[in-house]
């Protein structure tokens, strides 16, 4: 039988330590969750971070940024958007992937008169343009199934982070597919529906004979705010879980020309090759080796060279 | 004893997958249930559990390679 879990909760961080909690500790019930996120931008949990957004433009103008568990590219999350997740017990000689859950998805929509479908292997789009990004996670014997529904967001608002740093990047990570994007408030005709009308649409939906909500306890809050602060909210998760990579730029700073290579691993600079005939390749090579991969972190490093504190501009 | 650990099916119609990240290193002790690796197809992340204890002895893979179902991924030397 299937369960209910509401969070109120706008922060990505708690929203994806609530997932996580509940796919790991509630094994005996079905769970559908629906949750929305303060604007933010998720990557998926393979992604090399730094080859997916501008980090120094995250930082600069502290945008949120979070990793997720399950796999696929860099999403955008903000109030119009409405997240869905479905657990429920896996056995993987019967298992469908995603079509099972897309189709209940796919079904509520075109009740609405939405003329959704499935394109790909997990996508929902009406016409060419996608509505609904799905991934998963699969651990012993349970799957957790997670989407988005674009009803109302801001489609443009977070472009601007997504480019990544002007340099080579070379990774075996897992690489975003831009699609094209609409709303779902677009293609209502003249059905009148806001946010919450199509959230709790949407929920009544997956509970036709009445919902069946279970409140997590205070005990239980208390160790996802836990699992929240120990993992989700940490550097070491959302930037120093990217797989190895390498970053090579040649350029000028300040008239002088180098070519830098630099090879990162969980986030941090485990090799610095700088060659410049007027730059102290040396010292600036023994500065940077071991440190995050941070701009932050890179920019305070900098300033203790005379005349050399925005280099680290350069490095993202 | 040695054993081959194996990329699993995942699925019905799974054909490749591609070894997202070790949770183990060569030489490393795996307890029986513990995550050896995890897989990422078609934006699923999987966690490979060991089906028996031992010790990781050698892989043939790194992150981000793409393996066919059923080869070898590694070897693991059992108690």
């Amino acid at each position: 039988m299937m369960k209910f879990i509401n969070s109120t909760s706008n922060n990505v961080y708690y929203n994806l330590a609530v997932e996580e909690y509940i796919f790991s500790n509630m094994i005996d019930d079905d769970f559908l969750l629906l949750w929305v996120n303060d604007p933010c931008i998720v990557v998926g949990k393979h992604q090399n971070i730094f080859e997916e957004v501008n980090c120094k433009e995250i930082q600069k103008n502290e945008v949120m940024v979070a990793r997720r568990n399950s796999g696929g590219g860099t999403v955008f999350h903000d109030k119009g958007n409405l997240n869905f997740t479905i657990i429920t017990d896996y056995n993987s000689d019967n298992f469908s992937g995603y079509d099972e859950f897309l189709s209940q998805i796919i079904k509520l929509l075109n009740e609405i008169g939405i003329s959704a479908e499935k394109s790909k292997v997990c996508d929902i789009v009406i016409g060419d343009k996608k509505i609904s990004g799905n991934a998963q996670s699969i651990k012993k014997k349970r799957v957790l199934h997670h989407g988005t529904l674009l009803f109302d967001s801001d489609l443009d608002a977070l472009r601007t982070m997504l480019k990544p740093a002007d340099g080579e990047f070379k990774s075996k990570a897992v690489k975003s597919v831009r699609s094209s994007v609409t709303n779902i408030i677009d293609h209502l005709g003249d059905k009148e529906l806001d946010f919450d009308g199509f959230r709790n649409y949407v929920l009544h939906s997956f509970f036709v004979n009445g919902i069946d909500e279970i409140k997590l306890s205070e005990a239980e809050i208390e160790k996802i705010h836990e699992l929240e602060k120990a993992k989700y909210t940490t550097w070491d998760w959302i930037y120093g879980f990217s797989p190895t990579f390498t970053f090579k730029k040649q350029d000028y700073f300040n008239n002088h020309q180098f070519d830098l290579y630099l090879v990162v691993e969980k986030g941090k600079i485990k090799e610095c090759e700088l060659k410049s005939k007027t730059l102290a390749v040396n010292k600036i090579e023994s500065l940077l080796l071991g440190h995050r991969y941070d701009y932050c972190v890179l920019s305070d490093l900098c300033s203790e060279i005379e005349d050399f504190a925005d280099f680290a501009d350069y490095l993202f | 004893m040695e054993k081959n650990i194996q990329m699993p099916k995942l699925s019905a119609k799974m054909e490749v997958g591609v070894l997202a990240s070790w949770n183990k290193e060569v030489g490393e002790k795996v307890e029986k249930g513990e995550v050896i690796f995890e897989i990422e197809t078609e934006k699923v992340v999987s966690e490979v559990e060991a089906i028996e204890s031992g010790v990781l002895k050698k892989v043939f893979f790194e992150a981000g390679d793409e393996i066919k179902v059923d080869e070898i991924i590694a070897v693991i030397n059992c108690d």
